[in-house]
């Protein structure tokens, strides 16, 4: 099934549009990557891409654990107001259908009243959160 | 189908259904190929699939990229449920991963382009309803710009920041994390 597209440079050299990518292929690449890569990163590039990141039904799920690279960064650096902030923003975006939070070291009692207001969670998963008292 | 079967049985059942590029290629493929595609598994339900399929959105140089992605993967699943009733399940187990490994090695190999046809592949995969090409050529562009600032991402893919000034501003306002 060879296409013989041999003399297409052209057409082949041709730069794509990577703001017009379908909602269903963002949606599919910032599940993939994650609240805080989202939230720094890839949800910030242009008008289209932070539509999409602020689409509700993306932030069903908050994963915030020392396996992501800049949380871990960021709670060795004391910038824990800053991840409880980013953690606020994903539960106001999530227009109340965040139903899973996992955090690590950086939750206070604040930020689990934040969500607990918020949002109907069905799973809240905290690791070595020592400020929480409640 | 009838489970197992000889080879031929299995030839003779396969109904084939044509597809048609943009640019007026045709591509013959088992039903078995075409309807890892839900768009065409739809058509097909609905019986419009007689005299081709035609994929104004599709070129033929995708499409036959698209085809053998779903050739390979319909073999695939097809291979895994054929030889369970055949081997003892330890066997099984071994066959499963030798296909499942092979099946990772060609997914690989499958994502070694560039990125127009990295861009064109996503479209086909999201028009065409394929979950499995669009996951896989999603998680290319993921692991792409993972670690990456909004400017280095912008650069990457040629893309320019049309942010309104007030998205900056509500940005800067909502998110002191970013811009450091």
């Amino acid at each position: 099934m060879e296409a013989g597209g041999d003399a297409e440079p052209a057409q082949a050299l041709l730069a794509r549009d990577w703001s017009e990518l379908p909602l269903d292929a963002l949606t599919s690449i910032f599940t993939k990557l994650g609240a805080v890569e989202v939230l720094m990163g890839a949800g910030l590039v242009c008008h289209s891409w932070l539509f999409a990141a602020k689409v509700p039904s993306l932030w069903r799920y908050l994963n915030m654990t020392k396996d992501n690279n800049v949380v871990k960064e960021m709670c060795s650096s004391g910038a824990r107001d800053l991840l409880c902030a980013m953690a606020k923003e994903v539960v106001d975006r999530s227009s109340g259908q965040l139903e899973v939070f996992i955090g690590e070291e950086f939750v206070d009692d604040d930020l689990i009243k934040y969500i607990g207001g918020r949002a109907p969670l069905k799973i809240l998963h905290l690791i070595s959160c020592f400020t929480v008292l409640n | 189908m009838a489970s197992a079967g000889s080879g031929d049985e299995k030839a003779a059942a396969a109904a084939m259904i044509t597809l048609i590029s943009s640019d007026n290629e045709k591509f013959e493929v088992t039903e078995a190929t075409a309807t890892l595609s839900q768009t065409i598994r739809h058509m097909i339900e609905d019986g419009c699939t007689d005299g081709g399929v035609p994929l104004p959105n599709v070129t033929s140089k995708i499409l036959a990229r698209v085809i053998e992605y779903c050739k390979k993967h319909a073999t695939a699943a097809a291979g895994e449920e054929g030889s369970s009733s055949s081997f003892s399940d330890a066997a099984f187990l071994e066959v499963d991963r030798a296909f499942l490994e092979e099946l990772e090695e060609f997914d690989d190999a499958f994502l070694e382009v560039d990125r127009a046809t990295l861009f064109d592949l996503i479209l086909a995969a999201n028009y065409l309803d394929i979950k499995g090409l669009l996951n896989l050529t999603c998680q290319k562009v993921a692991d792409s710009v993972k670690g990456k600032t909004p400017e280095q991402i912008r650069e990457m893919y040629n893309i320019v920041n049309d942010l309104t000034p007030e998205e900056e501003a509500e940005i800067r306002r909502e998110t002191q994390w970013a811009f450091e």
